[in-house]
């Protein structure tokens, strides 16, 4: 029964050798060299291309090839090249060595790889510079090749997805442009759903496209075209043979109007964002900005950060300098905000672009930026308000305030010898004048409209010290200049028109008014007005077009459009990784070092090929081995992991370990202190092999004999060491109990199968051990029955598990054979 | 025309100023007002103000954060004190964006917000400028 026992565990033993044996071969099998950061095959391995000279003959060949090792793949019968398979054993290099020298060869050469960068078929790429510049002219500019973001070699990786959200809070977006109509967000619920009832309960009724927060309805129309031209750089539909593609060829652009002519609001932009982040974007652009922190702002993007979402933010366009001069929202100190700066077509800092070196992060192309615009036309014209004088209005409908002033009606004087409305009726003007001549109602203002104020002008005031002013004001309190004129109109009346959009845009009402300044020095004519006429006409999306725009606007969107191509590569990511992904591979430029964080212009092929540092390795000492586990990177290509580890933070020895988080390194030296270092591979197909960075280095030494004990009751036995071993031969340290540990640790505990004896060995020995140490006689006995095992073990340890198990196939099949023949010789002498 | 450009800026800065100033020296002193004229002055005429138009934030209007709690009725009365009217409420961040109706300025109200204890915090309801400068 025992020698049962014994066998069955000997060839337990002699299973885990092949059960242990893959994992090792492999681990020395993929050996790496000094980090790379890109492998990306150029030459497929164990392969050449040979051409034979002309009248060499078919034996003359194949006696070269023989003499070579080397075997025909294929042969191109037009141009008679071989595709030749080297012998395992020859690199490319010798062997292109042994057939140039070859007198029979004409010529040899590795068979290269040669990889495609996607270009789409959309007829304007070419003026795309900030995603493809070959050093081109676009619009009369000639950049540098390579100014750009290397869109292209980004786009072999990904196209970027339909299931990515990008918002863009803006003025609006032309839904409708034929560049970017697929690639728009539409809220499928509210579609399909009831009119005038907020089906998706989102608070927000009919909000089909999106949310106008200006005018606060589901319309968010552009009427701007800012909006617009940054939605197209960050997903213009891709390779659709229309003039454009955006960073993105597919993605959902969601679209959300926080402003208008007249900028945006702390208010519309807070609801802006929280609408972005609860219907389910990743990314939001904000290509707008300006001084004056705000907390309700801040509350806002601090809610998107909660909620796993970018916000790509413009540095600005005031050529100054960020960390002095804040600029909101880019400067918020949130981790989730990427503040954008611009280049030029040269990888300069654009001229009007904002910096800074702690509160800017990364750079962007910005200046003749070529993209998706609404082309807009204006009417029906309708009459808000119209004064000639003839008949002189009314009393009180137009009032005078101010100091020295003389405003009054004027008879014969107006245009055609019409009356006006003049400042200083039959003389000049007062010296000190400071006065006010307003309409006394206010009108109403009309979203959407283009207001302009038409008048008929003829001055004369001192130039440049007497002024006169347009104004307007939207509560008839507080009086803004719009133009203003000096000088003479030459004795006549001239025609001018002032734009009242920004006022409708701002105000619900507005007022309108006329305003004269005198010095003490000259008096002179002065003015006359006639024929006022204030004009609103709907502005209505004509057409849709293409143009060029620059600022930090338009440097944004190719930074928000980078992150889409991030999020598609890797679901998985945190909306902080992807700005890891982004800011860690950048490329830097001497222009850019010190005007940020980064100094460097972002690089769409080194985000989505970015591969993060390994996390969470924990290193902890064993028996003579180290066990090391880590986080699972995020990144959707992860193929296998690079653990390297050494006595010094050189670090030098490198294993690949496969697709683990958990790896066990043997053989170490107990008491020395032993340093380690994971990261992530990824394979991307057509490309190659890219690696990650380093984690932070940890540290373990490996313990004495009680660690294993830890060790073992770790995973999972119940009991402590080697205990029957340590029971027969009386002491842990003794020389067999050590070589039975070191089987264990180096070929049991390494594997599956082997942790499982090993727990089940640890559940039952303890009983045994506590009896075999009572009895001298059964030591004496267990001793003797290891020895075997003992001895397997050694071999084991110093020839390997494969030359092991060969001499114990060989020891076998020579017992067997003893065996046989005696069993046969007793036959032979009855015989 | 190319004065006109350079100057433009200037001028305007110089008006403003120039305005303020001779604001200062007449206040003292009633503004002589026309009977014969047809245009009508104001009973009390003021002394009006040209201003650079502020585009940092919008005129008559405030951002106000009730701390968690605050009762509906408080917040009415905090509004009639200050003659302010709701004009919308942000979702999520119980932030009241608030008409100035009286004609105070934002900082003037903001200072008298920040009195009451149940006002978190009360800003203007700042502009940004989104930009599409033309192309070099």
């Amino acid at each position: 029964m025992k020698e049962k026992a014994g066998a069955l565990l000997f060839w337990g033993f002699i299973a885990m050798f092949f059960l242990t044996s893959p994992l090792e071969c492999d681990a020395a099998g993929n050996q790496l060299g000094k980090r790379q950061t890109l492998m990306k095959i150029y030459r497929v391995p164990g392969e050449l291309l040979v051409k034979f000279k002309t009248g060499i003959s078919q034996d003359e060949v194949k006696t070269s090839l023989a003499a070579k090792r080397a075997r025909v793949v294929k042969k191109s019968k037009r141009s008679k090249v071989r595709r030749i398979k080297l012998p395992s054993d020859l690199s490319i290099d010798k062997a292109m060595i042994r057939y140039l020298m070859d007198p029979n060869v004409e010529y040899a050469e590795p068979n290269y790889i040669r990889y495609p960068e996607v270009i789409p078929n959309d007829v304007d790429f070419a003026e795309l510079w900030g995603l493809e510049n070959t050093g081109q002219v676009v619009n009369g500019v000639t950049g540098t090749a390579g100014a750009d973001i290397d869109a292209p070699k980004a786009w072999d990786i990904t196209t970027g997805s339909s299931s990515v959200m990008i918002a863009v809070i803006d003025t609006g977006v032309a839904r409708n442009h034929p560049d970017l109509n697929l690639n728009m967000w539409v809220n499928s619920a509210e579609q399909i759903g009831v009119g005038g009832v907020d089906d998706d309960g989102n608070g927000y009724i009919d909000d089909i496209y999106g949310w106008d927060f200006v005018d606060n309805d589901g319309d968010p129309e552009d009427y701007y075209a800012h909006g617009s031209h940054v939605a197209g750089t960050i997903a213009s539909r891709g390779d659709n043979v229309t003039a454009i593609t955006g960073v993105n060829w597919t993605a959902k652009i969601m679209a959300i109007r926080a402003g208008g002519v007249s900028g945006f609001f702390t208010s519309t932009i807070a609801e802006a964002i929280y609408y972005a982040v609860d219907n389910g974007a990743k990314v939001i652009n904000a290509s707008f900005g300006g001084p004056g922190f705000s907390q309700t702002t801040y509350d806002a993007i601090s809610y998107a950060n909660d909620h796993g979402v970018l916000f790509v933010a413009a540095a600005g366009n005031d050529s100054s300098d960020n960390d002095s001069n804040p600029f909101y929202p880019s400067n918020y100190s949130l981790p989730s905000i990427v503040s954008v700066a611009a280049t030029n077509q040269n990888d300069s800092m654009a001229s009007f672009s904002n910096y800074g070196s702690t509160s800017v992060d990364v750079a962007a192309p910005g200046t003749n930026t070529y993209s998706t615009i609404p082309t807009f036309s204006y009417g029906p014209q309708v009459t808000v308000y119209s004064e000639s004088f003839d008949p002189l209005p009314n009393p009180g409908v137009w009032n005078v305030s101010g100091a020295n002033f003389t405003w009054d009606f004027g008879v014969g004087t107006g245009v055609g010898n019409t009356n006006c409305l003049e400042d200083s009726p039959g003389g000049n003007y007062l010296d000190n004048t400071n006065s006010l001549m307003y309409y006394t109602n206010s009108f109403n203002s009309v979203k959407n409209n283009r207001y302009t104020l038409s008048f008929s002008v003829q001055y004369e005031l001192e130039n440049p010290s007497d002024l006169f002013y347009s104004v307007t004001s939207p509560d008839g309190n507080s009086w803004w200049s719009l133009d203003y004129e000096t000088g003479n109109s030459g004795g006549a009346f001239v025609p001018r028109a002032i734009d009242y959009t920004f006022m409708a845009d701002l105000y619900s009402s507005f007022y309108l008014g006329f305003w004269l300044f005198s010095n003490s020095s000259q008096t002179l004519d002065g003015v006359y007005l006639d024929d006022l006429h204030l004009y609103r006409e709907p502005i209505n999306i004509n057409s849709y077009s293409y143009a060029y725009y620059q600022g930090t606007s338009m440097a944004s969107p190719h930074v928000a459009g980078v992150a889409g191509l991030v999020k598609a590569q890797n679901p998985n990511y945190s909306h902080l990784q992807i700005r890891d992904s982004i800011l860690n591979t950048v490329d830097s430029k001497p222009a850019l070092s010190g005007k940020m964080v980064t100094g460097g212009r972002v690089n769409a092929f080194g985000a989505v090929t970015y591969i993060a540092p390994s996390t969470g390795v924990v290193a902890v000492g064993r028996y003579e081995f180290v066990t090391l586990s880590w986080n699972p990177n995020s990144e959707s290509t992860i193929t296998s992991y690079v653990l390297s580890y050494g006595t010094t933070p050189a670090l030098g020895t490198v294993v690949n370990v496969g697709n683990v988080t958990t790896y066990q390194v043997n053989g170490l030296i107990n008491g020395t202190i032993y340093y380690f270092a994971v990261k992530a591979r990824a394979d991307f197909p057509g490309l190659g092999t890219i690696e990650g960075k380093n984690s932070s280095t940890v540290t373990a030494t490996p313990s004495p004999a009680e660690k294993v004990v830890k060790a073992v009751a770790q995973s999972g036995s119940s009991g402590g060491g080697c205990f029957i071993a340590t029971a027969a031969y009386g002491s842990r340290m003794a020389r067999e109990v050590r070589i039975l540990a070191q089987f264990r640790d180096n070929f049991l505990l390494t594997n599956a199968a082997g942790r499982i004896l090993v727990k089940y060995y640890y559940e039952v020995s303890p009983p045994l051990t506590e009896f075999i140490a009572k009895h001298d006689t059964l030591r004496a006995v267990v001793r003797w029955s290891l020895l075997p095992l003992v001895g397997v073990s050694w071999l084991a340890l110093k020839l390997g598990p494969t030359a092991t198990l060969v001499l114990l196939v060989l020891v076998l099949m020579s017992g067997a054979t003893v065996a046989v023949f005696r069993k046969i010789r007793p036959q032979e002498h009855r015989g | 025309m190319q004065l006109k450009t350079i100057y433009k800026p200037l001028l305007i800065l110089l008006v403003a100023s120039s305005c303020a100033a001779q604001d200062s020296n007449h206040k003292e002193n009633s503004l002589p007002i026309s009977q014969e004229t047809k245009i009508q002055a104001k009973e009390e005429p003021r002394l009006p103000s040209l201003q650079k138009r502020e585009k940092n934030y919008m005129r008559g209007q405030i951002l106000v954060k009730f701390r968690a709690g605050t009762e509906k009725v408080t917040i009415q009365f905090i509004q009639k004190k200050l003659h302010l009217v709701t004009i919308r409420i942000i979702p999520k961040s119980n932030v009241y964006l608030m008409k100035i109706l009286n004609g105070s300025s934002v900082q003037e109200v903001r200072r008298h917000l920040m009195d009451f204890s149940e006002v978190e915090y009360a800003e203007p309801n700042y502009m940004r400028k989104g930009y599409k400068g033309p192309v070099q």
